[in-house]
């Protein structure tokens, strides 16, 4: 089920959209997939590198197997088993695609290619290139990575779901941690570090 | 004397050891005036890593030592309970009277008591609905995720309190409902000594964990129309009341769990009369509510050595099949527990073996229903009894007669010998080794919480890492005597590097709501410092002799965490300050690096032997662009020869007599043990470490020798106690050092492992590794790989087979 983004002429579906909004605040604590346990909580990690040489973000991102199985039999209403379903790869692959991205000053999005996938029992690990797609006059230059921004939506309706995403731009490092609540975000390097630059 | 410094493999320059000198003794001066800083020191560079722990934690008393012991007037509350409960399976209410015994331990006279109401969270105006932020609408949402927004909006599961009343009097007692707690005023002050009984008379909904979802609730099961219901924190219990924190009644607000007081129980349940019932405590009216051949079954397992059905999966099926309008009342007690649960389904299968922990028989159970087969019968009540086993190992042997784990809606919950699991196989039988190790891995970790908190009775409502902490290190420890492969996913220091290095995170000493990361801070980060405590800073020995004294000296008490600190460094015999306060206290990681390595070997003065050193390393050096374009030049003094004198044959590294004799006449004057030294072979191997992450830890160094074989060398943390930035160690080697790396063992969570190598390593990103392979293959596959020459064999009419 998909809730729309409203034109400001819909006035009634503006008050529905405002009324829902009102619900959600008040009862978001109690969305979440599956089963609920003591401390319900899931983690992805995505180490991000930035390739100077390719002009691309490399990405390793790690996954609850289990949790991940569950969302995308919940998602495609059949059973996937990440080691035996046939398109298993593919079906993770459009998941991640609709959900991770990174933009900058001077990109709004990245374009992924994928590069493969690792099942082991506790987790997958999805690897793929994530290529700026320059906007206007900026493309080719030189861009302060501390601009960077990243959007994640992985297992957002699971509680306690963090999602956390480190870049590595040289020596420079960074992380954004999301949340259901907060999907995007600045990456947020640490103090000290002189802001890393990424050249196109 | 003279130490030839050595870049691997090629002479340099030679450095005296009086150089040593002029590096360490303004380093010396430096720490020395560094010493006995006030907390913020403008006149030194770095903070005091090892500042001592006792500013911080609470001033030892009676009640609590120094040493992290309990006092000799240590005092707890008593709570005693009798409680009637009637399970309404029609409309999925439950509704109850209790009896309560509260028996004031305190020094402190009492004029009301606070019990905790939890069940309120249910409530759609509930301090955590409204607290929440809102959720992301990306993506949209699934018609489950909708019906869980509405249900939230506008289930209301919370507690009706219908009476409280006096015992002795019969009298209502005025009481006010705060939020997720209840306050009952007294008729008269409790002093020290005395007991209150009181009675309190609720009801209330209990919510459908499908849209509701919760550490309670029921489980409809669309094809056979059963319920399945798991049942915890379903009546009002007393608030902890501490020599620490007095009353213990922060909101419920869901993460922070429960802070409890031991008591003994007596509960009756009233329920369908096909239900079975899952409890803690022991049954008491085996006769009225099992068949015959269920107690003889219970009996046969209770001497068994594997284990026996109570219930078996086709007697549950033929009970789920039929409805029932009778009832049953099963009754169980137990004695000092913290709380109680239960659980209750028509639809029950029931596994049990005993087992001996200690000398005593323990009942492990498990009931699940036939959609948690063939996964549950053959790991559920067998991961019961080694968790047991392991954790009693470290601990202290389980004192409670029965130990149970129930399938059902909730994913993983602890309650006293019982708690609530959530893995089942798909539908046609078949099951991931996810599911199946994610069973394992929890079962162990649920009933693992009998040990924390049940029993080291720490409050969970302010300190959740204090039992998920300790509790995923002991699953750790479990979890690896399970088998050698078992995919433990916290425990390893390797494991916890990503979480250290990123950047928004709160110490482990933080509130059980203000955490950021809960899987991260309160389980994998205290459970991993735990594993690098006992496996890289105390050693298996002492670490399992302090903690195990930690576990005893508070089994059935309430410890708060200085009392861990204190008790493992005064059962340790170590100070570890440094390290509860790295690891507790801060979100510094572990990145230490190393930033040159300089060996020097010794030479004894021998102008003869210096002079053919000298030669050599002029002999080893490159020669510069230049110095290659110019020699083919014409040169002057080649022309006009008659340019060259003295100087030109001049021969700087000659040795004369006189060196010769000089170094005769040293030889002669020094003493038999002064020559021995003088003869010495070893390297001095000067190591530039420097702390890039901020967490002091010990060094671990692997040198690597000349021929191939390699020294391991261990610094204590120690190591960084007056310079906690750089420190630069020597280390002497009997052979010569041809390389270093840091950390060999990945046993300190060492963040960035490009900087552990002497000469240094590319380390390649898991992104590259993975690509790099993948690479390969596909070359591989292409045939674009060297091939071996097949080994021809000879076909039987003697020609050759390709």
């Amino acid at each position: 089920m998909k809730l729309s983004c409203l034109d400001s002429g819909q006035r009634r579906g503006l008050s529905a959209w405002l009324c829902l909004g009102l619900l959600l605040a008040q009862t978001c604590a109690a969305v979440a997939g599956g089963q609920a346990s003591a401390h319900p909580f899931h983690a992805t990690a995505a180490e991000v590198e930035w390739n100077s040489e390719t002009a691309c973000f490399e990405v390793a991102l790690q996954l609850p197997g289990l949790v991940m199985e569950e969302e995308l039999s919940a998602i495609h209403q059949r059973r996937v088993n990440l080691e035996t379903t046939t398109d298993a790869e593919q079906l993770l692959q459009r998941y991640i695609v609709d959900r991770f991205q990174l933009s900058g000053r001077s990109f709004s999005e990245c374009r992924l290619e994928w590069v493969g996938m690792e099942v082991e029992v506790k987790n997958v690990w999805a690897y793929f290139e994530l290529h700026p797609e320059s906007v206007g006059s900026l493309s080719k230059t030189t861009l302060p990575g501390t601009d960077l921004k990243a959007r994640c939506e992985l297992l957002i309706s699971r509680e306690g779901q963090v999602n956390l995403i480190s870049v590595a731009t040289g020596k420079a490092r960074g992380t954004a941690h999301l949340t259901p609540q907060q999907t995007s975000a600045a990456i947020q390097f640490e103090a000290g570090q002189a802001a890393p630059l990424l050249k196109f | 004397m003279r130490f030839q410094k050595l870049n691997f493999g090629r002479l340099s320059a030679v450095s005296r050891l009086r150089t040593l000198c002029c590096v360490l003794l303004p380093c010396l001066l430096l720490s020395a005036a560094a010493s006995g800083q006030a907390i913020t020191n403008s006149k030194y560079r770095q903070a005091d890593k090892f500042r001592q722990l006792e500013e911080l934690l609470p001033t030892p008393n009676d009640y609590r030592t120094a040493s992290g012991a309990p006092g000799h007037r240590y005092w707890q509350q008593k709570v005693d309970y009798q409680i009637d409960v009637e399970l309404d399976d029609a409309t999925q209410r439950i509704s109850g009277r209790e009896v309560i015994t509260y028996t004031n331990n305190s020094p402190d006279t009492l004029h009301y008591l606070w019990l905790q109401l939890d069940a309120n969270i249910k409530h759609p105006q509930s301090g955590r609905a409204l607290a929440a932020p809102a959720p992301s609408l990306a993506g949209g949402l699934s018609y489950n995720s909708l019906d869980m927004l509405l249900t939230g909006d506008q289930f209301d599961g919370s507690v009706k309190v219908k009476e409280v009343l006096d015992v002795a009097s019969g009298v209502p007692l005025p009481h006010v409902v705060v939020k997720t707690s209840l306050r009952v005023d007294l008729p008269r002050a409790l002093k020290t000594g005395e007991q209150f009984r009181f009675s309190i008379a609720w009801e209330y909904a209990i919510n459908n964990s499908k849209v509701s979802p919760g550490r309670t609730g029921y489980e409809y099961f669309e094809e056979d129309k059963n319920y399945l219901y798991e049942m915890a924190q379903w009546f009002p219990r007393l608030c902890a009341y501490s020599d620490a924190v007095g009353w213990q009644h922060k909101e419920y607000l869901g993460s922070g769990e429960f802070a409890l007081e031991f008591g003994d129980y007596v509960v009756r349940i009233t329920v369908p009369d096909d239900h079975i019932v899952a409890s803690t405590g022991v049954l008491q009216n085996p006769d009225a509510v099992l068949s015959e051949v269920q107690r003889q079954r219970l009996e046969q397992a209770r001497a068994a050595s594997e284990l026996q059905f109570i219930v078996t999966p086709q007697e549950a099926l033929e009970n789920q099949a039929t409805g029932t309008q009778g009832k049953k009342t099963w009754e169980f007690s137990a004695e000092n527990v913290r709380d109680f649960a239960f659980a209750s389904s028509r639809k029950f299968i029931w596994d049990a073996v005993g087992h001996d922990v200690g000398g005593k028989r323990v009942m492990c159970m498990s009931f699940y229903p036939n959609e948690g087969e063939p996964l549950w019968s053959l790991y559920s009540t067998r991961a019961i009894v080694h968790t047991l086993n392991v954790y009693s190992k470290y601990t202290f042997d389980y004192p409670y007669p029965t130990a149970i784990s129930v399938n059902g809606p909730v994913g993983g919950m602890e309650y006293p010998m019982i708690c609530f699991n959530g893995p089942r196989p798909e539908k046609d039988g078949t099951y991931s080794s996810r599911t199946k190790y994610g069973l394992i891995t929890v079962i162990i970790h649920e009933v693992g919480h009998n040990y924390f908190p049940m029993i080291v009775n720490s409050d969970e409502r302010q300190w959740m890492w204090m039992d998920e902490g300790l509790n995923t290190f002991l699953q750790y420890l479990a979890e690896v005597e399970w088998e050698e492969t078992y995919p433990a996913r916290r425990g390893e220091a390797k494991d916890i590097v990503d979480y250290m290095k990123s950047t928004d995170q709160v110490p482990i000493m933080v509130n059980s709501e203000s955490i950021l990361q809960m899987g991260n801070n309160a389980y994998a980060k205290p459970a991993t410092a735990l594993n690098i405590l006992r496996e890289t800073v105390l050693g298996r020995d002492l670490f399992d002799f302090a903690f195990r004294e930690y576990s005893r000296r508070w089994m059935f008490r309430r410890p708060y965490p200085a009392d861990l600190f204190r008790t493992m460094e005064d059962a340790s015999g170590t100070d570890l300050d440094w390290f509860w306060h790295g690891w507790f206290y801060t979100t510094d990681h572990v990145d230490v690096a190393l930033k040159n390595v300089r060996t020097m070997t010794l030479s004894d003065g021998d102008p003869v032997k210096e002079a053919d050193q000298k030669r050599a390393e002029r002999a080893a050096e490159p020669e510069t662009l230049s110095e290659a374009r110019n020699k083919p030049l014409p040169k002057l003094v080649d022309a006009i020869p008659k340019l060259k004198d003295f100087y030109n044959s001049f021969d700087d590294l000659a040795v004369s007599e006189d060196d010769k004799k000089s170094f005769e006449k040293l030889l002669a004057g020094l003493s038999d043990r002064e020559k021995e030294l003088l003869a010495t072979k070893h390297t001095f191997c000067l190591i530039e470490l420097q702390n890039a992450g901020g967490l002091v830890m010990p060094v671990i160094l692997k040198l690597t020798h000349e021929d191939g074989s390699s020294t391991e060398v261990r610094l204590p943390a120690e190591l960084w106690v007056r310079d906690n930035l750089a420190v630069t160690k020597l280390v002497i080697s009997e052979k010569p050092v041809v390389s270093v790396e840091l950390d060999p063992h990945l046993e300190t969570a060492d963040t960035d492992r490009s900087n552990n190598y002497f000469p240094p390593q590319i380390q390649k990103s898991r992104f590259r590794l993975f690509r790099d392979q993948k690479e390969r293959n596909q070359m591989q596959k292409a045939g674009l790989g060297k091939k071996e020459e097949p080994k021809a064999e000879p076909a039987a009419d003697g020609a050759k087979k390709p």
